[in-house]
């Protein structure tokens, strides 16, 4: 569905953000894509979605070099940008110039989304609050239903209800076969038990990329009043000790994002040794 | 083909592009009408005192009417050019979109559409919306005014010739050539032959729109400050063309041609016929307006593709 292929990009020479990636995003996933700020996950969406063009190497989206910007792919991706501006008319009237540009677009889930987010219909969009604007784009993208749906840091500016909300939302989503979604962001724990693939980049390099089953498989989380020896990561918390643990120990199998996070940042070696093993 | 352009989709580009910017385009309207009253006002402020003036003449009372008929008539040509080329290149300044801001950047470029599409619905807006609306309210207030000021003219004039205030002669020029007292709306297209007829106007129109696609053009490729860049960059092709002009001249008219060689071969050649000069230098003259005619029509087509190319590598 996206392949990067010998992927470099950078805004100067002098810099570059990423310098050969190779990474696939495949079709009937939910992906979270991880990192530290400034790590290049919003470049990454631009180049998925033709803003950006790389330098040097290829990205596929759909088929299409995304940079001709074809209008078969365009009607195709939607990118929810972490930075976004709303015109100063009224939702439905936006909704009714723009809907018709995506052939899959779904009304009546529009409709209902803006109603579990509990946004007016009737105010000028851009008269609404921040997170108003945020959560009314967020139901417009998921109800484009495009192949490639691209969410950069959709919690940010959510209240902790709305988080709340977009996670249900979210979990709700029947993401069939031909549909791929990837929400970025580093707060990890807005994206806990959403997604389906985890990937996380650093410095333009891919850390990790893993199916959440396979992860569910390898690892478990657990907590206790101190750390066991076979604990592969562990920090204090109020409970005592927050752990992971390697397979077949007891403990939680659902994973603990912002632990993950943090042993796959503070110690790569060992999360790759743990996923490459049979 | 469909990639580039798509009847249906240009439709509802447009249709997405005038719903969401629908206040700024009705303000803009709101504008040149406010404009135009502002401008109507101001003339007939001061062209009351022609009014007043002439009745207190007699013998040159059908001269003072002449006169403020011609004003009447440069007001609507002045009105018309400044109207079209400056309120028309200061919407032209608000095309597309705020390049600098970049979510309405992203959203702009990333919408189902092609880049041609895009640059048509702007030029559709921007370019051919903005001439037919001014062109509508520009002839809504020249015929009706100039009707209300031929009637008023008329009553004045029957009245001066009515109480003798103006000498038989007067009153026989009136009589015998009554388009002295009537106003004519102005008509673009009503060229004199001095200055190219038909062909005069449109190579005017031709100018216009070249500089309302400049300004589009700078502001794809600027992302924040494109007016202001692009007038300075104006200000500098401007004093570069004036320190090439004669380079120039030289390349586009042979040396036969020159209008001033002619000048100069006429006066040393005084043996040739007066009459054969003149046709020769009119001839370099009539061959010096189309080659500028042919360069501006070029540098029309060749800006607007200037535009659509940088829209088209436009990176968000």
């Amino acid at each position: 569905m996206i392949t990067l292929k010998n992927f470099h990009f950078g805004y100067s020479k002098k810099k570059a953000v990423f310098d050969g990636l190779n990474l696939e995003f495949k079709s009937g996933f939910i992906y979270g894509l991880l990192g530290k700020n400034g790590t290049g996950k919003s470049t990454l969406f631009k180049n998925i979605c033709g803003l950006q063009k790389p330098s040097q190497g290829s990205v596929t989206s759909l088929g299409f070099n995304p940079f001709e910007r074809n209008p078969e792919m365009l009607r195709d991706v939607f990118l929810l940008p972490e930075e976004f501006h709303v015109p100063a008319i009224r939702i439905e009237e936006w909704a009714k110039t723009m809907a018709p540009f995506y052939p899959r677009f779904d009304h009546r889930l529009f409709a209902e989304l803006l109603g579990e987010f509990e946004i007016p219909t009737d105010n000028r969009m851009s008269e609404m609050s921040l997170g108003q604007k945020k959560k009314c784009l967020i139901s417009f993208s998921l109800a484009t239903n495009t192949r490639i749906l691209l969410l950069d840091e959709p919690t940010n500016g959510l209240d902790i209800l709305s988080k709340t909300q977009f996670k249900q939302i979210i979990r709700k989503l029947n993401v069939k076969g031909d549909r791929c979604i990837i929400i970025s962001t580093h707060q990890v724990k807005d994206i806990e038990d959403l997604v389906s693939r985890i990937t996380v980049i650093d410095s333009g390099k891919i850390l990790f990329d893993e199916n959440t089953t396979t992860i569910s498989a390898k690892l478990s989380f657990s907590s206790g009043s101190s750390v066991p020896e076979s604990a592969i990561y562990a920090e204090p918390s109020a409970r005592g000790f927050d752990y992971i643990l390697p397979q077949n120990s007891s403990g939680n199998h659902q994973p603990d994002m912002e632990l993950l996070y943090k042993l796959i940042m503070t110690n790569p070696a060992a999360a790759h040794s743990i996923f490459t093993q049979n | 083909m469909k990639a580039i352009f798509d009847f249906k989709r240009f439709i509802l580009l447009l249709k997405n592009r005038i719903a969401e910017n629908k206040k700024k385009y009705l303000l803009f309207l709101l504008l040149i009408l406010v404009m135009s009253v502002v401008c109507i006002s101001l003339f007939f402020l001061f062209s009351q005192r022609f009014v007043q003036y002439s009745y207190t003449r007699d013998a040159l009372g059908s001269e003072l009417v002449s006169e403020l008929n011609h004003h009447w008539e440069s007001f609507q040509e002045s009105c018309f050019w400044i109207g079209l080329v400056i309120g028309g290149g200061l919407f032209a300044a608000t095309s597309f979109v705020n390049f600098s801001n970049p979510g309405e950047r992203i959203f702009y470029l990333n919408k189902p559409a092609s880049s041609f599409e895009k640059w048509l619905v702007e030029f559709s807006i921007h370019i051919v919306l903005y001439s037919l609306s001014f062109f509508f309210i520009f002839y809504l207030f020249a015929f009706s005014l100039t009707f209300i000021i031929n009637l008023i003219n008329e009553s004045e004039l029957s009245r001066l010739i009515n109480g003798k205030d103006l000498i038989e002669y007067s009153e026989l020029e009136i009589r015998f050539n009554p388009k002295i007292i009537y106003h004519e709306t102005f008509n673009p297209f009503e060229n004199s032959v001095e200055k190219g007829g038909v062909i005069g106007s449109l190579v005017m129109f031709n100018w216009v729109y070249l500089f309302h696609g400049f300004i589009m053009f700078g502001v794809v490729l600027f992302d924040r400050f494109s007016t202001v860049k692009m007038a300075l960059i104006s200000f500098a092709i401007f004093l570069f063309f004036i320190t090439i002009h004669p380079v120039l001249h030289e390349i586009i008219i042979p040396q036969n041609w020159n209008y001033r060689t002619l000048h100069e071969d006429a006066e040393r050649l005084s043996s040739v016929g007066e009459d054969e000069i003149r046709a020769t230098v009119n001839l370099g003259k009539e061959y010096q307006f189309r080659a500028i005619e042919i360069l501006s029509f070029l540098a029309l087509v060749w800006m607007h593709s200037c535009t659509f190319v940088t829209l088209k590598n436009k990176k968000g």
